[in-house]
């Protein structure tokens, strides 16, 4: 009921500010079968809304907007069979040319995480090994190199993510430096580093390449927590075989303590995305990921999504 | 083994479908203020040349603009420059957007033809539509209390107008926000203490025109620069413009083209 209520809060705000040509409001939403096996036994086999974003951004003026998305999904952790998560709150300043500062739950400037567009169903790397949350409560100022070069940030941030409050959050908070850079069109690597505490750091290190049809993903991560280093690397090929539809497939390796044998984990992923409208989308999503733990049985999921957005304006 | 030739046919027809059909045809996208010459340009061409087909849709020019870093237009019309978060997402795509500026359009600013106001600065401007100035004695003129008419947010001459004129700002919320240049020229044609704005090819006896910081907008001052209120119409391609998109953005910067962009009130560029 509340949500229903603050859906409806959400839809009359927009309206009630579109006449003045500053509110948007956008629907983003995952419908998602899911089958996994393990060992050849069905685990899982499921319908589910895994994100149904509500998102809802005023502009006051050309230098000062702000954005709110609550996340209403499938969950089975309280008694409705649907969880609620916020996961943006934040207000943007245009402090100079190409320079912006965010404050507020925003994203957080890691990596690949932060613009993550799921071509696979899959999670970012540092996202699914729990390195990083894809939000967290900060502060950053960053903006566009000239000409379209690149991007940088500085985030000051809790570094717990958006899902940590109160008690679960500890005192240092987190440092984050982000570049990205695009030398040439169609090649863009990428450096980000986070250090919380004094026993905390994480680097990575990102590639992509775009020919034609086709791109490459790949991001190396380095993770230092007390005496613990992992280390892993994602790589991720795409090639658009039609204007609707490309394949994907992705490999994954994470060894989350490089003195310790037999910890280390391989992820394959491989299926196609199907686009029925590019803009705004609508497309379709299957996948099978098989994740092996090293010296255990592989575990396979199959998924299939239709995924769809919808926006009173352009985001 | 079935499943996978059904598959395979699937894809193939997808490709024969879509994909062979495409030669010869071009898909243009974006700002609603250069559709009408991109509209007709697109007729002329195509009764030149019978085996081209040529598709074009407005939407604005970041739809434009985001459609031609997405690969799913040749051509992205556009009625400002690219910013630079879209050329960082152009670049990381391997797009390199190049823009040909196809015309310029001049945004006048209109009063009612018994309005002894013949001059106004931005800053006047501003401080009208933006609420601060109120009466037209304010600005040298009589004491009637002024009319605020402007075009819808929707519109990119809107756009254009408050970055140019109002440095951002919003208009005033009482400002009458209509959906057309015809309408704001109609409008304030028939209202004594109204002012407007729009674009050149809109200007007619029934209203007059102000000069702005001192400068009529005529056709040569947009030209020129002289004119405060003007802006350049482009169109992007990724690269320099070839092939069927090369062909067409050169229809348009010909005579032939740029008498397609004067007939439409804008300002031809050859």
């Amino acid at each position: 009921m509340a949500w229903m209520v603050l859906f409806l809060g959400l839809l009359g705000s927009a309206h009630i500010c579109a006449g003045a040509g500053a509110t948007k409001l956008k629907v983003y939403t995952w419908f998602r079968y899911t089958m996994g096996t393990k060992g050849g036994d069905i685990e899982k086999s499921q319908f589910a809304v895994k994100r149904g974003y509500l998102r809802w951004e005023h502009k006051f003026s050309d230098a000062v907007r702000s954005r709110v998305t609550v996340d209403i999904f499938s969950s089975d952790e309280g008694p409705h069979g649907a969880g609620l998560k916020l996961k943006d709150a934040y207000v943007e300043f245009k402090v100079a040319p190409e320079v912006e500062l965010k404050a507020g739950l925003q994203k957080t400037y890691f990596g690949l995480i932060y613009d993550w567009e799921y071509i696979t169903v899959e999670k970012a790397l540092e996202d699914k090994q729990k390195l990083v949350a894809s939000r967290d409560y900060g502060i950053s100022v960053g903006g566009y190199l000239p000409q379209g070069y690149g991007e940088w940030r500085l985030e000051v941030a809790n570094g717990e993510g958006y899902n940590k409050a109160g008690k679960d959050v500890d005192e240092s908070p987190a440092y984050l430096a982000n570049l990205r850079v695009i030398p040439i069109p169609g090649i863009t690597v990428g450096a980000s580093l986070l250090k919380e505490g004094g026993d905390r750091l994480l680097v990575a290190g990102t590639g992509r390449a775009v020919l034609g049809p086709a791109e490459v993903w790949s991001e190396f991560l380095r993770s230092e927590k007390g005496d613990v280093v992992s280390l892993g690397f994602m790589l991720m090929p795409v090639f658009g075989i039609h204007p609707k539809v490309d394949i994907v497939s992705r490999c994954d390796y994470w060894d989350k303590d490089v003195d310790e044998d037999g910890d280390s984990l391989t992820r394959y992923i491989a299926g196609l995305n199907y686009y029925l409208i590019r803009e705004p989308k609508v497309m379709v999503q299957a996948f099978w990921e098989r994740e092996r733990q090293e010296g255990e049985d592989p575990e396979d999921e199959l998924s299939i999504q239709l995924r769809w957005e919808f926006a009173s304006g352009k985001f | 083994m079935k499943r996978i030739l059904t598959a395979l046919g699937l894809i193939t027809s997808l490709y024969v479908g879509e994909g062979w059909t495409r030669e010869r045809a071009l898909t243009l996208a974006g700002s609603t203020t250069v559709l009408p010459i991109a509209q007709r340009a697109a007729e002329e061409f195509m009764d030149l040349h019978p085996d081209v087909s040529i598709s074009v849709r407005g939407g604005g020019s970041g739809v434009g603009i985001a459609a031609l870093i997405d690969g799913t237009v040749d051509i992205a019309n556009s009625s400002r420059p690219i910013k630079t978060k879209e050329l960082k997402k152009a670049r990381e795509k391997g797009i390199k957007p190049v823009g040909t500026v196809i015309a310029k359009d001049g945004i006048a600013v209109i009063v009612h033809p018994s309005n002894p106001v013949g001059e106004l600065s931005l800053a006047q401007i501003r401080a009208i539509y933006t609420g601060k100035i109120n009466k037209w004695k304010e600005v040298g003129g009589e004491s009637k209390t002024i009319v605020v008419i402007s075009r819808d947010v929707a519109s990119g001459t809107f756009e254009v107008f408050k970055k140019l004129a109002l440095g951002g700002e919003r208009v005033r919320p009482d400002a009458l926000m209509l959906a057309s240049n015809k309408a704001v020229a109609t409008t304030v044609a028939k209202t004594p203490g109204a002012i407007g704005y729009i674009g050149l090819g809109y200007l007619s006896p029934e209203v007059k025109a102000v000069k702005v910081e001192g400068v009529y907008p005529s056709k040569e001052d947009v030209v020129s620069g002289e004119y405060k209120l003007a802006r350049p119409l482009f169109m992007y391609t990724d690269g320099e413009p070839r092939g069927l998109a090369g062909e067409f953005i050169n229809f348009i910067l010909s005579p032939k083209g740029q008498k397609i962009v004067e007939e439409l009130g804008f300002v031809p560029v050859k």
